[in-house]
């Protein structure tokens, strides 16, 4: 697939449109929540939420463009950055020239980056295959030993993610009920709840169960058909978080 | 801007460009506290916006401070995983940005006549421009309908085709849609607006 993309007259709308920002007027974004969007950890409507916002909002442009540079080097961003984009970057000056999207065909490595990318890729699916063939062969003589987590300070997803239970779809203001897997071992659980626009709503970190009802009060001043988010952070004896994936529902 | 140094060790080590061995315990083998410090001012110096420029080493030190005090309060020899460092120092990167911001917004606010600041020394003038062209960008971008508004949002902070439809869930033949017809969209909104960036 060619691009019908002029990255010329991109590059000119990019420099322009990281110019000098007025003051803005709203609660900045939980920096956790902006490191899983750049990661591309955050589920899509997450993702779309805080874009719509960055159209409108410089400030939260510039987290973004900061967030974004600083998960590329945690070497998990969601691409490598090629050498051009600096220059989007508050005019800053590229190295080398961007390679415009005109010479990238969809699905093909279009530069030395991609191909190291393209190389890990098949890396890891030889490495899967040959652990997929160990499986095969251990599991009949006394199985295998579970898989051991690493221990960062934030897990997320996975065997041991959180799963919601109950509170997706949609929900009655009156009887809004939200549930989750517990974690084994987890001393207690917070609770997250905001808008679409993520603006906080509603935030318990003192919760014992994996389930709560929700202030009526709180969701009666929401009009019908107004999406929430909301995600739970397990927490651990030595404080670790187990986080949760961002789960919706909406208000009837 | 003042920074609060709470521990000597931690002072220390950031007058001092080179490592001891007793600091590299529990470090990632590959990063000495150098080396990070230029990976975070490059990381910085690309980001920083134009703003808060004379301030970036404080930025860059208020980002190193924290990433210290998290190896020191280490009790074991663990070796603390890059990213998460990483992630760090972006935490501290944006509160600095951010209380920056705040003293901005209240200066702007205090003294009216200094609406634009001209940091960069480009003359007031073309900073006028600059400012008037971004605002107007983003009025149009509210006139897009949301799919192509989010597309060309992302293709402006320099995500990739690719990227924009991994992030947004979408095929990368939509996101390139998208973005192809958002920009066509908005050229057309700047253009009857007298606008052509």
């Amino acid at each position: 697939m060619s691009s019908r993309i002029n990255p010329d007259e991109g590059e000119a709308l990019r420099r322009a449109f990281a110019q000098d920002p007025p003051p803005s007027a709203e609660d900045p974004v939980d920096p956790d929540t902006l490191w899983e969007a750049v990661r591309g950890e955050a589920q899509p409507p997450v993702v779309a939420a805080l874009v719509d916002r960055m159209a409108r909002d410089p400030a939260l442009a510039e987290d973004w463009r900061v967030a974004r540079a600083f998960a590329i080097e945690a070497g998990s961003g969601q691409e490598e950055q090629r050498p051009g984009q600096q220059r989007a970057e508050h005019g800053g000056v590229a190295e080398e020239p961007a390679i415009p999207p005109s010479k990238v065909v969809a699905g093909e490595p279009a530069n030395r980056g991609d191909y190291r990318r393209w190389g890990r890729r098949w890396g890891v699916v030889v490495a899967l295959l040959a652990a997929a063939v160990l499986l095969v062969l251990a599991w009949p003589r006394g199985g295998v030993a579970p898989y051991e987590d690493p221990g960062d300070h934030r897990m997320r997803g996975g065997g041991r993610g959180i799963e919601a239970i109950r509170g997706e779809g949609r929900l009655l203001r009156d009887e809004a009920v939200l549930e989750w897997s517990e974690v084994s071992g987890a001393i207690r659980y917070e609770l997250y709840v905001s808008t679409a626009e993520l603006s906080p709503l509603l935030e318990d970190r003192t919760l014992e169960s994996t389930s709560t009802l929700l202030l009526a009060e709180r969701l009666r001043e929401l009009p019908a058909g107004t999406e929430l988010l909301w995600r739970v952070e397990a927490v651990m004896p030595d404080d670790r978080r187990i986080v949760s994936e961002t789960f919706a529902f909406t208000v009837q | 801007m003042s920074l609060t140094i709470e521990s000597p060790r931690e002072s220390a080590q950031l007058r001092s460009s080179s490592v001891s061995v007793e600091s590299r315990r529990g470090i990632e083998p590959e990063a000495d506290d150098a080396a990070l410090r230029a990976k975070i001012s490059r990381v910085v110096a690309r980001t920083c916006p134009p703003w808060a420029t004379a301030q970036r080493e404080d930025i860059v030190q208020a980002a190193m401070i924290r990433v210290l005090r998290v190896r020191t309060r280490r009790e074991t020899d663990e070796v603390l995983p890059a990213a998460y460092l990483w992630k760090v120092a972006y935490t501290a990167t944006i509160d600095e940005i951010r209380k920056l911001r705040a003293k901005r917004e209240v200066s702007l606010a205090a003294d009216s006549s200094t609406e634009l600041v001209d940091v960069r020394g480009i003359g007031p003038e073309r900073v006028a421009q600059a400012a008037e062209i971004s605002a107007a960008i983003r009025e149009c971008l509210a006139m897009l309908n949301d799919a192509r508004r989010q597309a060309v949002t992302l293709y402006l902070q320099g995500h990739s085709v690719p990227e924009i439809g991994r992030l947004l869930g979408w095929s990368a033949k939509r996101a390139e849609n998208m973005v192809y017809r958002g920009l066509a969209e908005l050229r057309g909104h700047l253009q009857r607006k007298g606008l052509e960036p």
